[in-house]
């Protein structure tokens, strides 16, 4: 063996941040940093590729002590969940660093655009893979910073200030939900490592751990945008720049999920959960249908991506609220499907809008004569995020239905179900209004760069390959949903 | 004295004072020449500093009315790093104006009060320093004297902290009519045995003693100088007044207070609880209409007390010792990132010629050491995980939750609110910070094609040199590094905690 299991860990965590900081001295050489920002990714995503599969036959952890005087420690974990979160984020941002090569050219993106691009995929990977909640939360907030600053920065909105404030200062109210709830736990349990929580907490009153589970539930909520929390995601995600949107709604809702699913499961104990089972549905359907119904009445086509992932956000916290095995797992594989489903929707309008300069519906139409490949990735997309069968995304909501129906919730599963009619309508008109239909442009469009189909065509794939070989990815989640104590 | 690690407090203000008159001596014969002046000045400044720091680290050794107990070597640790920051950073700051021999003197006589305050062993030393360092402060606030701002910010300065300090010295005396004795805790003497109902000399002592080192310290019915005083003094002055000046009447009150029982504060803790929560709601609240960067910071300034006065309340009302740690922690690291952000804010007040926000426009980026400066220093006091803020606001809003009571739980979550109340200055400020400008660039072609003066407000090319840069950068690193690898400060602290505790009978 080359490296060690736990050399890989490093591996894998610093080298996006080695890359920011990289960026900071290479002001003058945007092309540079950009293939810096690369590799390290690259580097990153193929150490989780090979922890994720290392993972799967037992816990990989390194833990430093960091303030030894107040009992906080810097660690670093994989199991099979939080390797299969991390590797999807690193794959993803990986693809969607090539991808921005195509839709930003160097000098027009900066150095600084890749360095904050290479912090927010590093950090999202320390949150999958810390261990202390006092380390989580330093990363949780991490992500808050070059996020905030890409989309302000970079906006391509009318005012990128107002969104990015509204951006900060309601995922913050969130974080501080969860900061209060991990001080309440700290104080009460004496420690701050998440793997002892669970056995020292076992005699709190149950009335005290089912607050500090909404309280928690409740701040990774706000990260998932679910339905009352939702109003700072469609400005955010549809006025950021292109890759950074791909980042957001198929990388960065992720956090939540995990977040959600590792802190509820592995430390409250199941008569806890039990009572916030039916909520949690409640408020998955909500937000599915939301999502849905704002997505059918949306003329931006980056707003109809945006509202699309609060719907599909529904799905997954539906998936949670059912607290069955095949409802979680479900939930944790719908992590890389709609990564991969949402990451390849947002590339495709990033292609339109690239290759045309349209933002709205009613700008483009027929698209497909001259940009045929996109619109095949289109199509690939719009089926995924439907759920039509021989796509990955079919393998994890029918999973996520099946829990439903197996915990018992008759009428909630039909009405999650039947969502499922309204995200194939919405999606397909967005689609069939694209690239089909008259031909309305009154300007030359050509075909998309190759660098961004080849990301796209990367994700199209795996989509593909996930839905017609689900064997082993089904393995992967379902250890990962059994670490997670199911 | 309890829980010293070391350190010969006579010889820390020994060495401030040959400073004080060797700053002076040595740029007398230079006074012509003003740049030269200023530096020589700041070099033997920086020496005073250096060896009084020095002095902090030897052996303990007690004379007969200074000795350092945790919480004096603790603020020595503080104040005396920042004093040298503030020294260099002077040198090229200060350079257009004369005066560098006073300027240096009242500096370093600020801190020999400062000093004196934390190590003095009865009340009559303590007050005696403590005046000191207000006189010096007063004189420094309105140091451009040739402008009206300065002096008139100086004059309302002068005449709130004046009558505060004659109300702290009513509560002193009055102490001293009950006790017969000037050690340092007698207040909180004769609020133990004389009660605390309403106007008994128990109560009257504390609330003379509260009210006027209260004005000192920015509580908040007594805060109204603070803003101008810190808009109109030098930057340098500024941020040693936030940085460390402003704590020291909340450690003077906590002195005076503090003591011979080692129980029985609790009243006192609760006057701080509510105090706190008045005066960080009114800061951040006061901050929020602000467009002059300098008084928007002295309002947070305001705020930031509270957290202070927060924590310790928590510790000795509720009697939750983390909160004691957080508050004492706090002071530390609001030194930093409030020293930073007024340096930062100085420079680039400099470079633009605007004290307006609405001037900034793009400036972040023009000149992105002091722009990242400022951003951390902003984020820090805004509790965001990564900078020293929130390592000490972990402490208060813990200490809240800890303490299992409905008040703890409630000055927890007005920590908390208040801390995101503050984004809604500090995140504006950095979006026009490092805003992206078509219409900056543009400016810059009009002045190169035209030859023009650019409009008011305009980012002009760069004149900073290392001698002003280094202490800011210094301050922005501190920032980090005590937001995320707090270790090696964190022996002092606790043994700070430990000793307040022990006074304050946890």
């Amino acid at each position: 063996m080359l490296v060690s299991d736990q050399a890989l860990l490093v591996l894998a965590l610093v080298p996006g941040f080695l890359a920011a900081f990289l960026c900071m001295f290479l002001k003058r050489s945007p092309g540079v940093a950009r293939w810096v920002t690369l590799v390290a990714l690259g580097i990153s995503a193929a150490c989780l590729g090979i922890l994720v599969v290392k993972a799967q036959s037992g816990t990989i952890s390194i833990v430093y002590p960091w303030i030894p005087i107040w009992n906080i420690t810097f660690g670093l974990k994989v199991d099979a969940f939080s390797g299969f979160v991390g590797a999807t984020v690193a794959l993803i941002g990986f693809i969607d660093l090539i991808y921005s090569f195509g839709y930003v050219g160097p000098e027009e993106a900066k150095s600084s655009f890749f360095g904050w691009m290479a912090l927010f995929v590093a950090a999202m990977i320390g949150v999958v893979m810390a261990t202390d909640l006092i380390q989580f939360y330093f990363l949780w907030e991490l992500m808050l910073i070059p996020s905030t600053a890409l989309i302000v920065h970079w906006g391509t909105g009318t005012n990128p200030e107002a969104t990015g404030f509204k951006y900060f200062i309601i995922t913050h109210v969130g974080a501080v939900m969860i900061l209060i709830s991990f001080l309440w736990m700290m104080i009460i349990a004496g420690t701050t490592d998440l793997g002892l929580l669970s056995e020292r907490l076992e005699t709190v009153a149950p009335g005290t751990l089912k607050a500090m589970a909404s309280l928690l539930a409740a701040g990774f909520g706000v990260k998932m945008a679910i339905v009352p929390f939702h109003v700072w995601l469609p400005d955010a995600h549809s006025e950021a720049p292109l890759p950074v949107s791909v980042m957001l709604s198929a990388v960065m809702m992720d956090m939540g999920i995990y977040g959600m699913l590792r802190f509820l499961f592995t430390i409250f104990p199941s008569e806890v959960l039990a009572s916030l089972s039916v909520p949690i549905m409640v408020f998955g359907v909500i937000s599915q249908w939301y999502g849905g119904i704002e997505a059918l009445g949306q003329t931006q086509m980056k707003r109809v991506a945006a509202y699309s992932t609060i719907s599909q956000m529904g799905y997954v916290l539906f998936g949670i609220g059912t607290m069955e095995f095949s409802g979680i797992s479900g939930a944790i594989f719908h992590i890389l499907n709609h990564g991969l489903a949402k990451a390849l929707l947002f590339m495709t309008i990033g292609c339109v809008i690239h290759m045309t300069g349209a933002h709205d519906l009613d700008e483009t139409g027929g698209l497909a004569k001259k940009m045929p490949a996109s619109a095949l990735f289109g199509i690939v997309a719009a089926f995924a995020l439907a759920g039509a069968p021989p796509l990955g995304a079919f393998q994890s909501e029918w999973r996520i239905f099946a829990g439903g129906f197996e915990a018992g919730r008759l009428a909630l599963t039909v009405i999650a179900v039947l969502c499922s009619v309204l995200t194939a309508y919405y999606v397909l008109r967005l689609i069939i209004k694209v690239f089909f239909g008259p031909w309305i442009h009154d300007k030359e469009v050509r075909e998309a760069p190759f660098s961004m189909l080849g990301a796209m065509a990367i994700l199209g794939l795996l989509s593909l390959v996930i839905g017609v070989f689900p064997g082993p990815f089904s393995n992967m989640i379902e250890s990962a949903a059994r670490v997670l104590g199911l | 004295m309890m829980f010293s690690t070391g350190g010969n407090a006579a010889f820390v203000i020994a060495s401030l004072a040959v400073g004080a008159v060797g700053s002076y001596l040595v740029t007398y014969p230079w006074r012509r020449s003003v740049s030269r002046s200023w530096f020589l000045g700041g070099l033997v400044s920086v020496l005073a500093y250096g060896t009084a720091l020095y002095f902090v680290f030897t052996p303990y050794k007690e004379w007969n009315y200074l000795a350092f107990d945790g919480l004096g070597r603790f603020v020595a640790i503080i104040a005396l790093p920042l004093g040298a920051v503030v020294s260099v950073y002077s040198m090229r700051y200060m350079r257009e104006s004369d005066g560098a021999g006073r300027y240096y003197g009242l500096l370093l006589l600020m801190s020999i009060g400062v000093m004196g305050v934390v190590s003095a062993r009865d009340t009559i030393g303590l007050y005696l320093f403590f005046e000191l360092m207000s006189v010096s402060s007063y004189s420094l606030v309105s140091f451009r004297k040739d402008q009206w701002a300065p002096v008139e910010a100086g004059l309302k300065y002068v005449m709130l902290n004046a009558t505060g300090s004659s109300l702290a010295l009513l509560g002193i005396s009055l102490a001293y009519l009950y006790r017969d004795s000037t050690l340092l805790g007698s207040v909180g003497w004769v609020l133990r045995t004389q009660g605390a109902h309403f106007l008994s000399p128990g109560a009257l002592a504390l609330a003379f003693t509260v009210a006027g080192m209260g004005v000192k310290s920015a509580m908040v019915p007594f805060h109204t100088w603070l803003p101008d005083a810190y808009a109109s003094a030098p930057a340098g002055v500024s941020a040693m007044l936030s940085g460390i000046v402003t704590e020291m009447g909340f450690v003077a009150m906590l002195r005076l207070v503090l003591g011979e029982f080692s129980q029985g504060y609790e009243v006192f803790g609760y006057v701080l609880v509510f105090m706190a929560l008045v005066t960080m709601t009114v800061g951040n609240l006061g901050a929020l209409g602000q467009r002059d960067i300098k008084k928007m910071l002295g309002y947070s300034s305001i705020a930031q007390m509270g957290y202070m006065m927060a924590g310790m309340g928590l510790g000795l009302g509720l009697g939750v010792s983390d909160g004691i740690r957080g508050s004492l922690f706090h002071i530390m690291t609001h030194s930093a990132m409030k020293a930073g952000a007024f340096l930062a804010a100085g420079l680039l007040i400099d470079n633009i010629g605007s004290r307006s926000i609405d001037d900034m426009r793009g400036a972040g980026q023009k000149y992105p050491l002091i722009g990242s400066v400022l951003a951390i220093s902003a984020l820090s006091l805004a509790g965001i995980p990564g900078f020293a803020g929130f390592m000490s606001k972990l402490w208060i809003y813990r200490a809240g939750l800890e303490s299992g009571q409905r008040l703890g739980w409630l000055v927890s979550t007005v920590a908390i609110g208040n801390s995101v109340l503050s984004l809604g200055y500090y995140l504006p400020l950095l979006f026009v910070l490092f805003r992206r400008t078509e219409d900056s660039r543009e400016r810059e072609v009009a002045l190169t094609t035209e030859g023009q003066l650019p409009p008011a407000g305009t980012v002009l090319a760069s004149t900073r040199t290392p001698w002003e840069l280094l202490p800011v950068l210094l301050l922005g690193v501190a920032v980090m590094v005590l937001g995320s690898y707090p270790v090696p400060v964190l022996d002092a602290l606790e043994s700070a905690a430990a000793t307040l505790a022990f006074l304050g009978g946890l």
